[in-house]
């Protein structure tokens, strides 16, 4: 999870260093491309959301008070500036109705995943996360960045960490039923 | 296990086993690119001419205006003052170039060009000057 490049170093950004800045787009700019990219599922309209965020997150950074983890900073506004591009495109943003998956499925699920070829299983969970709406898909992959910390999902989306736990139990129930309709009931079998 | 914490790990598994995806290789280069024009100031449009000359000539021609129609209220029967030393520069030109018919309007034309262009020059010439020297 973590990159290996250096921590940007804030105040040289703000007095005008631009090579520190560059510093902070190679640190983040897989995890700001990934959230674009699985939120708007378009390679073009992602990389030029999260290069806009980078333009944003340049001009408001004497605003970073350092109250929030920098990456969370950065997140938040990654997620407002695909959220704008969502509203700007009319694309729907609203989630598709929970069908239940029983534990036992989920279990199911899991033993045919483990059985899976790792290729194969990569490019399923790619487009099961592709299917989830761009909230669903945001919610779960900022979940992950933040090293399942709540909180720091909750300081992202701006919301309460108990209503970040309900729209991420939420999200993780429709990936689930997301991967159960990509993977065949014949080929769930077959692995079992 | 319950099945929410069934759900939850097979979550963490999908998620941990999900790649991140790759911008283009040159994605921090057209960043900083933007980041550079951003910072460049925009350029600002500075007349080659400054604003007070324009503002002596339109007060003249306002004043001179103003003191036609105040000496003379019945301005579309009268000519103004200085249409007679116009009118004389014009009998002059007629007779030296008797056979060319140049009317008021055309001479005033001419004469507001003249004034112009005569104003630009001398300004554009101290312009060129400070730059080039």
């Amino acid at each position: 999870m973590e990159q290996t490049v250096d921590q940007p170093n804030i105040e040289a950004i703000i007095g005008g260093d631009s090579q520190e800045f560059a510093k902070l787009v190679d640190k983040y700019k897989v995890l700001v491309f990934t959230i674009a990219m699985r939120m708007l599922k378009n390679r073009e309209e992602a990389e030029e959301v999260a290069q806009d965020s980078f333009l944003k997150i340049y001009k408001s950074l004497k605003k970073f008070k350092g109250d929030a983890k920098l990456s969370t900073w950065i997140y938040r506004i990654a997620y407002n500036t695909c959220l704008d591009r969502i509203k700007k495109n009319k694309k729907e943003l609203n989630n598709r109705s929970i069908d239940e998956v029983s534990g036992y499925q989920v279990a199911e699920l899991g033993n045919a995943l483990e059985e899976m070829l790792q290729k194969e299983k990569s490019a399923l969970i790619k487009n099961s996360i592709q299917s989830l709406s761009p909230t669903d898909a945001a919610i779960l992959t900022l979940y992950y960045f933040e090293e399942n910390n709540l909180n720091e999902l909750a300081k992202t989306l701006k919301i309460s960490p108990n209503t970040a736990k309900i729209k991420l139990y939420r999200a993780r129930l429709r990936l689930a039923e997301v991967l159960k309709k990509q993977m065949e009931p014949n080929k769930i079998e077959s692995y079992e | 296990m319950n099945d929410n914490e069934h759900l939850e790990k097979l979550v963490n598994e999908l998620m941990e086993d999900a790649s991140y995806e790759k911008p283009s290789h040159n994605f921090t280069d057209t960043v900083m690119k933007k980041i550079e024009a951003l910072d460049k100031p925009s350029p600002i449009f500075k007349s080659v001419m400054p604003k007070w000359p324009i503002v002596v000539f339109v007060s003249i021609l306002v004043l001179l205006a103003a003191y036609g129609v105040a000496t003379n209220p019945s301005v579309e029967e009268t000519t103004p003052f200085y249409t007679q030393e116009i009118d004389k520069v014009g009998q002059w030109l007629s007779y030296l170039f008797s056979k060319i018919v140049i009317s008021k309007k055309a001479l005033y034309t001419l004469s507001m060009i003249g004034i112009v262009i005569g104003l630009q020059t001398h300004i554009l010439k101290k312009y060129f000057n400070s730059r080039l020297t």
